[in-house]
């Protein structure tokens, strides 16, 4: 039986269908009014036939933002996607991609190997094939070495001030500047970070319908998040997916007391430093940037406002304008091959309303909003904390040493 | 980070609140659980009655029922919060004033005949102050949920002399609302100019549904006519509304330029701790409530459509602060399209627009009332909801800075 979320609250005003930027994108897409609510009242209390659209959604969650009567449409979908699970068409690629923190460690183990597969024409296209990922995906590469790694050899500060960091498989394999900006800023702020044994969020895995597997990793960073959790600790997340997850689909997908519990101390990197804002203000030197900064749908999701525009604010001499939208990229579904068309299609919007603006550079908390927003846009994407540190770092700095996807 | 106004409600009586706010300099946060009933409406905006002078309907309300929200504000004032609003829409969305200050006569998708006072650029109006235009009205054969011959033959019943031409929209979607079409339209209006070629004729005005384009779309009403070389106009279809959500985002997209917060997609309650004031809107966010804290308050959350005002059995329910909520008639009035004495009831406000009690006492000194949640007028009869939205916005804004000040 599906879970009712809601849907006696369901007006049918189309507000979720409105806001759904796959319902705009994708002809063959009936949007979430109908695959949640309409289609939820026709099977209550029944099950069995599934409903291969759902397939489409990338559970960006815009439905359940904009609804003005708290229906719980993106889980309604959600539910349906594990029912329709056994006809995916590409089961073991999804399978595959749902381990994110497995391909991390053998990707920064063997960086080389895996960032010419991702990032050499030949390479490329090999894995494309093999993987039915979209020719023109950008992939990104692997760091010669983990966050993880990189923060075991760093020693521990004598604060007694301490959090937890959540670093997310993209900071921990893909970019450890993110993570390395993070503890940079909270040292200035004199806190010190505690990196406590972690496997992926179970996102990619929940999104993908295969929510037993999810549950399992959900589990395991639970059971290791806790403790620290019960001394009092609050838990950073520089990635608004893994936030989202840990602070709303692991209280509900587990149902336990303890995942409510660790999803309660769980903070967004921006929403955390946005507390300090005044304190780290002064660290905070002048730069010349000209930014646009892109908020994540999992970031708008968290309902914790916009810290990451108010903290980019408060760098001297930037000037920083805010754009609206989905860029499409939605973890891995804009790597698919039959949905990288779809997931371009709705980044368009967002790109051009970015370049209206002309920045210099485009700051985004998400991971795979940045390898989208650089593909399709041909600027520069940094997360802001990187580019705080960046700031706080002294002179002005020059925003040369670029990130750019393996392509 | 403590405000100086927070406003729960981002419909058009929050957001003119937020954005009067804002021009005042002072910092302000925006708490809502969803978009508004712009979505909804028109995008016509009313101000008051279904005639030619909403300015004498307003003085016939306030006169007749002293208990009005307009009966809190002069003329000055509700000229000024017009002007204020139609100024913000500028960037976006422009609206304007009727040169005349009188209402215009629009027409409705069902052929039908009504006045309204705000008009964005390029909405029904004046293919019906003339009535010898030669007006063609375009439908889409694929878009279900709107018939311009329908249209037309009414409105010819009425002494007009429109023609009605449908083409197909090229949008081949399963499920074809309003949305689709202009998501659409958004992207491939080029080719609907080509399928309208062998049609448009004999006519100097085209009207089409409110389907052209969301965000680009001044660039299709442009590209339309300079094709043709004739007016181009909208009449508002069935929601979601075209015109409403481009108000919306156009209005949204003030605030935040403006430098103003905005905390999207959940509910609040009130934190009502401390007695005659109000300490903070507590926000159901995922993991933990969120804490917004602010020197004054402004709630306007709209009423039942809006989600402000929860109707139970036997009660009209305040949602945020729990405040007593005026209300009049039952709820088993029988006959759907006349007057409903619920659609009156609300918070009553004192002439600082303070929610006060059957008492006539204030409630909270910090707190400050507008829009949809207020008591004491009925939009679906009175033709006054996006009036008295805008005008009690900017009376409970202004009013919250003074206090401040
Ligand atoms: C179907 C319909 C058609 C209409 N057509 C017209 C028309 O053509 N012309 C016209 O002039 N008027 C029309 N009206 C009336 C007019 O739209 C409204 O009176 C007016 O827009 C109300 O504005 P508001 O800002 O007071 O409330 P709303 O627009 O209802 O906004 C309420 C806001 O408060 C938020 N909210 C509610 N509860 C909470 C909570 N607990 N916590 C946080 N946020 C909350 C909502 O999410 C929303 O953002 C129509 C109304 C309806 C319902």
């Amino acid at each position: 039986m599906l879970p009712v979320n809601g849907i006696e609250h369901c007006l049918k005003c189309s507000i979720c269908h409105a806001a759904c930027p796959v319902a705009r994108a994708n002809p063959n897409y009936p949007g979430p009014k109908i695959l949640g609510p309409d289609r939820g009242r026709f099977m209550m209390n029944k099950s069995g036939k599934t409903v291969p659209e759902v397939e489409w959604c990338t559970n960006c969650q815009r439905c359940e933002v904009a609804c003005p009567h708290g229906v719980e449409t993106a889980s309604l979908i959600r539910a349906l996607k594990q029912e329709a699970l056994h006809e995916k068409k590409h089961y073991w690629r999804d399978l595959l991609m749902g381990y994110p923190h497995i391909l991390g460690q053998l990707g920064t183990a063997f960086s080389p190997i895996a960032n010419f597969m991702l990032g050499s024409p030949i390479g490329r296209s090999m894995t494309a094939q093999m993987m039915a990922l979209a020719p023109d995906s950008s992939l990104p590469a692997y760091a010669g070495r983990s966050f993880q790694s990189w923060h075991r050899g760093q020693g521990h500060t004598a604060s007694s001030n301490k959090v937890v960091y959540f670093v997310g498989c993209f900071a921990n394999y893909n970019r450890p500047e993110i993570g390395q900006a993070l503890v940079a800023l909270l040292k200035l702020l004199d806190i010190d970070v505690i990196v406590p044994k972690q496997v992926c969020c179970g996102v990619p895995l929940l999104s993908n319908g295969f929510r037993d597997r999810a549950l399992k990793l959900m589990s395991y960073n639970v059971q290791n998040l806790l403790p620290y959790v019960k001394q009092g600790y609050s838990i950073i997340c520089s990635c608004p997916s893994c936030g989202l997850a840990l602070k709303k689909e692991y209280g509900r997908e587990l149902g336990t007391s303890e995942a409510a519990r660790v999803g309660a101390a769980v903070y967004d990197s921006s929403e955390y430093l946005d507390i300090y804002g005044q304190a780290l203000e002064e660290h905070l030197s002048a730069q010349s940037w000209r930014l646009t900064y892109h908020q994540p749908c999992h970031s708008l999701a968290q309902g914790i406002g916009t810290p990451s525009l108010s903290l980019l604010r408060k760098i001297p001499g930037v000037q920083v304008s805010f754009v609206d939208g989905c860029c499409g990229q939605s973890g891995t579904y804009g790597l698919k091959e039959e949905k990288s068309g779809v997931s371009r299609q709705i980044g368009r919007q967002l790109i051009e309303a970015i370049t209206d603006q002309k920045p210099d550079l485009v700051a985004t908390d998400c991971g795979t909003c940045s390898l989208q927003l650089s593909r399709l846009s041909d600027l520069p994407v940094e997360h802001p904390l990187v580019l705080l540190e960046k700031a706080a770092r002294g002179a002005a700095a020059g925003l040369g040493d670029r990130y750019r996807p393996a392509v | 980070m403590r405000y100086d106004t927070v406003i729960c409600g981002a419909g058009l009586a929050g957001i003119t609140a937020a954005l009067v706010s804002l021009s005042h300099g002072k910092s302000t946060a925006v708490v809502a659980r969803g978009e508004s009933s712009l979505y909804y409406m028109s995008g016509y905006l009313d101000l008051c009655g279904n005639g030619d002078n909403p300015w004498n309907a307003i003085d016939d309300l306030a006169h007749a029922n002293p208990a009005h929200p307009f009966a809190l504000s002069d003329a000055k004032e509700k000229s000024e919060a017009l002007a204020f609003f139609v100024e913000q829409t500028s960037p976006g969305y422009p609206y304007a004033i009727p040169v005349d200050s009188r209402n215009h006569l629009v027409p409705t998708c069902t052929g039908g005949i009504r006045h309204t006072y705000l008009l964005p650029a390029n909405a029904g109006a004046d293919g019906l102050a003339d009535r010898g235009r030669r007006v063609r009205a375009i439908g889409f054969t694929d878009y279900r949920d709107y018939s311009a011959q329908l249209m037309v033959d009414r409105l010819n019943k009425k002494g007009y002399s429109w023609t009605a031409a449908e083409v197909e929209s090229g949008c081949s979607k399963v499920s074809q609302t309003s949305i689709d079409l202009a998501s659409y339209l958004d992207d491939d209006y080029p080719a609907l100019i080509d399928k309208l070629r062998p049609v448009v004729k004999d006519c100097d005005c085209l009207v089409f549904p409110a389907v052209l384009g969301f965000k680009k779309h001044r660039v299709i009403v442009e590209a339309i006519r300079d094709a043709f070389g004739t007016a181009v106009f909208e009449v508002p279809t069935l929601p979601p509304s075209l015109p409403g959500m481009r108000l919306s985002s156009a209005l949204i997209s003030r605030l935040r330029g403006l430098g103003g917060d905005l905390f999207w997609g959940f509910p609040a309650t009130a934190d009502n701790s401390a007695g005659d004031r109000c300490t903070g809107l507590i926000v159901d966010t995922p993991g933990r409530p969120r804490l917004i804290e602010g020197e004054n308050y402004i709630l306007a959350t709209g009423g039942i459509a809006g989600g402000g005002a929860l109707v139970e059995r036997e009660r009209i329910r305040e949602r945020v602060f729990g405040l007593p909520v005026e209300t009049y008639g039952t709820t088993d009035e029988r006959f759907l399209f006349g007057e409903q004495g619920f659609a009156r009831s609300g918070i009553r406000v004192d002439s600082d627009m303070r929610p006060i009690g059957p008492d006539g006492k204030i409630i909270y000194k910090n707190l400050f009332c507008a829009g949809r949640a207020l008591a004491g007028y009925d939009p679906f009869t009175e033709y006054d909801g996006a009036g008295v939205a805008i005008v009690t916005g900017y009376q409970a804004a202004l009013a919250a800075i003074r206090r401040w000040d």
